[in-house]
């Protein structure tokens, strides 16, 4: 249980202080409602781009992380589909230089022509390091054109191609910022050994005088039901041939979310998981074997990707998987297997609130979601699932024609 | 005071900083028991969780085939005499409950991470993975197999290529350090290797325990008293004298290819002669800040938010029983490989020619003390303070002082060290990536 208090400025900025009196350091978490989802087409990559440049100064403060260095504080943002997300901490005692660091970007912006030509040429070496430059790295950009026609989400957040990012121009960074980088376009969480006092009172000293910029509101296209199965078949020279399968399923605040993420616990959470032990251990079919929930706003994934062993033929590993699937939908699980699952998510919750920063994240994220305290029924939402859910969420879920494979084919 | 209203905010001006300092650090108790046992816990945090470690002086350099060590460490929880792996794995599972291995040089560990409320349910099964590891044939022969396609895959990657040809020429072959392995390695271990291992390096030698998170009394006496009773030999040796094999030659520069990298990768390092709790040893500590250990180093400053040429770039300064060696690692794009090169030396230089400023140095401190009450920040962390300070043979002082110590440091003392450490003859380079 997270306790917190929160407050609205006049502005539209959303503050969440949660205490903790156990900590001596402070977390400074500034979420904004803009991700890879809301760029354009033809203009991919561009919210986390834009992430990359929130850190080339801002109007009034020529350098932005010197002056935190300076009070001993470390600050990373990250960029998703949906969000995008700055962090800091800081020693308690030095708190105000978040809010005075973090409020001046918010309030304009004073990057470089210099700034945006770097951190292009850093973003591209990223976009090397992360998805070209490895094996298997460049997976996602195949998998999310498969499964996504319509909505946005069939671009990974890093962009669909590098010219993307190496054509941004200083305009559009600048119509970007005004567009998204508004204060009630965002949210604030503080936690550590604070009062609820002196955050207002920072708060309305630093980002109180923010102007709202231009309003965006969000209408994305809707991915229409999927109605056929999918598989793209690539070679690529890798050491071992992959096999991916993704599941259309409801996005992060459906009920059904929940269902479906102990279902892709049981089949691969842990060694003691179905497709571990049957599929790693027993046939030895797979090297290693993975399967989760991606969590995203709009209708997610479910992901099961695995390599394949030495001499084991793509259809044969396709449908060892398809048989563990069918295993579900065919027969409901014991009440054993879900206690274990249920139990492996309460205690990945409480060991995760052991850090002030993923509190203050989880607190910023869920409010965004509509309410700060729907953190606090996470644990209510997976003790609800039951073994009749699982088997229909099952049915549903692993439907051919909610199906897309890539078989990542090693050559040679 | 009047009320502050936008006009006379001046957003130019940094609000006042506080001296960071720290209050008390949360120390490490020992409670012994009757056969030996010496506890170390920590009471600590906010939630109802406990980490529990098995330590034992199992580590790489008491191997004597490539990867033994490694393999007795991960192969520790397959299965016991009267479990299978998955009858262990799902006991663990069933409570929410996680056991991992970790394995250095120097040490091996078995971790437990549980619930304060299913400690009793699951440390039974941890003890009998101590006690009685099976190590059969079928579970060595599965695991060989996947390490075998996991090692396949590392070595397409530039940062592995980099990383494994820098460990092999960094030592002599004969220093306990030397870890050098190839795939065909992997199949010449076997399951009577393992079980020698253990017995040696496990059973016989002895473990330390050290418990960290919501370690009330009850929970210490509870948790002491079924390990005390488990049958273990507990660590009686005092911590091994440091050896000082620093005789390795260096200054070479390797060269690895693999063909169509996009990008190269990069790693630059030496052995220090300085060791925790040593002479120079936090001046280095801000030297290697200073040069490449924060977002706002040198190397960053240069190589990546001026030149653009990588997505990161640092350097460390990383400490075991027997060495301390100061390293740089990058993945840069292909054809600025030789530009980045040439940047790290000049930063390097720069740093043995010209005095840091009061300014830059002061940023540096500052920035550390912040990274320091981080890391005194928790049960998890403070247990691992502990164990550093241990296994350095240092008292708590070391790090009561330790925000002291670095203010303590000066540029004239960063010149030095730089001068003594930062030449570039003495460094091991290798490039892996595509002939350019």
């Amino acid at each position: 249980m997270i306790k917190f208090e929160k407050f609205t400025l006049s502005n539209g900025l959303r503050v969440i202080v949660h205490k903790d009196e156990s900590t001596s350091i402070a977390a400074f978490n500034l979420l904004y409602d803009v991700g890879a989802r809301d760029e354009s087409e033809s203009r991919t990559g561009f919210a986390h781009l834009f992430e990359h440049l929130m850190f080339g100064g801002s109007v009034n403060i020529p350098n932005f992380d010197q002056p935190l260095q300076r009070v001993g504080g470390q600050s990373n943002a990250f960029t998703s589909n949906d969000i995008t997300n700055y962090y800091i901490t800081v020693p308690t005692a030095n708190l105000e230089t978040a809010f005075w660091l973090e409020s001046d970007r918010m309030l304009d912006l004073a990057f470089t022509d210099k700034s945006l030509e770097t951190q292009r040429s850093v973003v591209v070496e990223e976009f090397k390091q992360r998805y070209l430059n490895q094996p298997y790295g460049n997976v996602w950009l195949l998998l999310r054109p498969l499964v996504y026609k319509k909505h946005p989400y069939k671009w990974a957040t890093i962009g669909k191609e590098i010219s993307h990012i190496e054509q941004a121009t200083m305009e559009e960074v600048k119509s970007f910022f005004y567009k998204h980088y508004s204060p009630e376009n965002a949210v604030l969480t503080v936690s550590g050994n604070i009062e609820f006092d002196e955050v207002r009172r920072l708060s309305e000293k630093w980002f109180g005088p923010i102007q709202r910029k231009s309003g965006y509101n969000r209408s994305l296209p809707h991915e229409p039901k999927q109605q056929e199965e999918r598989l793209l078949e690539v070679y690529r020279n890798v050491p071992a041939s992959a096999i991916y399968k993704v599941f259309r399923m409801p996005g992060r605040m459906h009920k059904e979310y929940y269902i479906v993420d102990l279902i892709s616990d049981i089949l691969a959470r842990g060694e003691s998981s179905r497709l571990h032990q049957e599929l790693v251990k027993e046939k030895k079919l797979f090297s290693e074997i993975s399967a989760y929930v991606n969590g995203s706003t709009d209708d997610g994934l479910l992901v099961i990707s695995g390599k394949l062993s030495q001499g084991v033929g793509m259809d044969e590993a396709n449908e060892s998987i398809v048989n563990v699937l069918d295993e579900l939908v065919l027969n409901p699980v014991t009440e054993i297997e879900l206690t274990k699952v249920k139990n492996k998510a309460e205690s990945t919750r409480v060991f995760s609130e052991m850090s002030v920063l993923n509190k203050a994240m989880n607190l910023s994220i869920f409010e965004l979601y509509g309410d700060a305290n729907l953190v606090n029924l996470e644990d209510q939402n997976y003790a609800e699932v039951s073994v009749q859910s699982i088997q229909n969420s099952a049915k549903s879920l692993f439907r051919k024609e909610n199906t897309s494979t890539v078989y990542y084919h090693a050559k040679n | 005071m009047p009320k502050i209203s936008e006009f006379d905010l001046d957003r130019s001006i940094a609000p006042a900083e506080a001296n960071i300092s720290v209050n008390d650090i949360i120390r490490s108790q020992t409670t012994e028991f009757s056969s030996g046992l010496v506890l170390h816990h920590i009471d600590a945090g906010s939630q109802e969780v406990v980490r529990i470690e098995f330590e034992f002086r199992a580590g790489s350099r008491y191997q004597n085939k490539p990867l033994l060590a490694e393999f007795a460490n991960r192969l520790l929880v397959k299965g016991t005499i009267t479990k299978s792996a998955q009858k262990v794995a799902e006991l663990i599972d069933c409570y929410g409950a996680f056991l991992e291995t970790e394995i250095d040089k120097d040490r091996a560990s078995l971790v437990l991470f549980s619930l304060n409320k299913y400690v009793d349910k699951v440390l039974p099964v941890v003890l009998d993975v101590l006690m009685n590891p099976a190590f059969s044939e079928s579970e060595l022969d599965l695991y060989k197999a996947n390490q075998v396609q996991k090692m396949l895959v590392e070595q397409d990657k530039v940062s592995y290529l980099s990383r494994k040809k820098f460990n092999k020429e960094l030592y002599l072959t004969d220093h306990p350090y030397y870890g050098h392995f190839t795939v065909e390695d992997v199949q010449h271990i076997n399951a009577e290797d393992l079980k020698a291992f253990y017995t040696e390096h496990y059973r016989d030698k002895g473990v330390e325990v050290y418990m960290a998170g919501c370690a009330k009394p009850e929970l210490v006496r509870m948790v002491g008293e079924m390990v005390n009773s488990a049958g273990m030999s507990f660590m009686d040796r005092p911590q091994e004298i440091r050896t000082n094999w620093i005789d390795a030659e260096v200054g070479a520069q390797h060269f690895v290819e693999k063909q169509n990298a996009l990008q190269s990768g990069i790693r630059i390092g030496r052995f220090v002669d300085v060791y925790r709790g040593g002479e120079g040893f936090v001046g280095l500590q801000v030297l290697n800040t200073l040069f490449g250990g924060y977002f706002g180093s040198r190397l960053m400053s240069n190589i990546r938010e001026d030149k653009g040429y990588t997505y990161g770039i640092g350097s460390a300064l990383y400490t075991c029983d027997d060495a301390s060696i100061l390293f740089m690692v990058t993945e840069v794009g292909a054809e600025v490989t030789k530009a980045s090169l040439k940047e790290i030396y000049f930063e390097m230089n720069r740093l043995v020619q010209e005095k840091v400023s009061e300014k830059e140095l002061s940023l540096v401190k500052n920035y550390m003390g912040g990274a320091f009450l981080k890391s005194v920040d928790g049960p998890f962390e403070l247990m691992e303070r502990y164990k550093m300070l241990k296994r350095s043979n240092l008292g708590y002082d070391y790090y009561e002082s330790y925000i002291e110590s670095l203010n303590q440091v000066t540029a004239e003392q960063i010149l030095s060290l730089a001068q003594k450490y930062l030449d570039k003859e003495n460094f091991l380079e290798v490039v892996a990536g595509k002939n350019m």
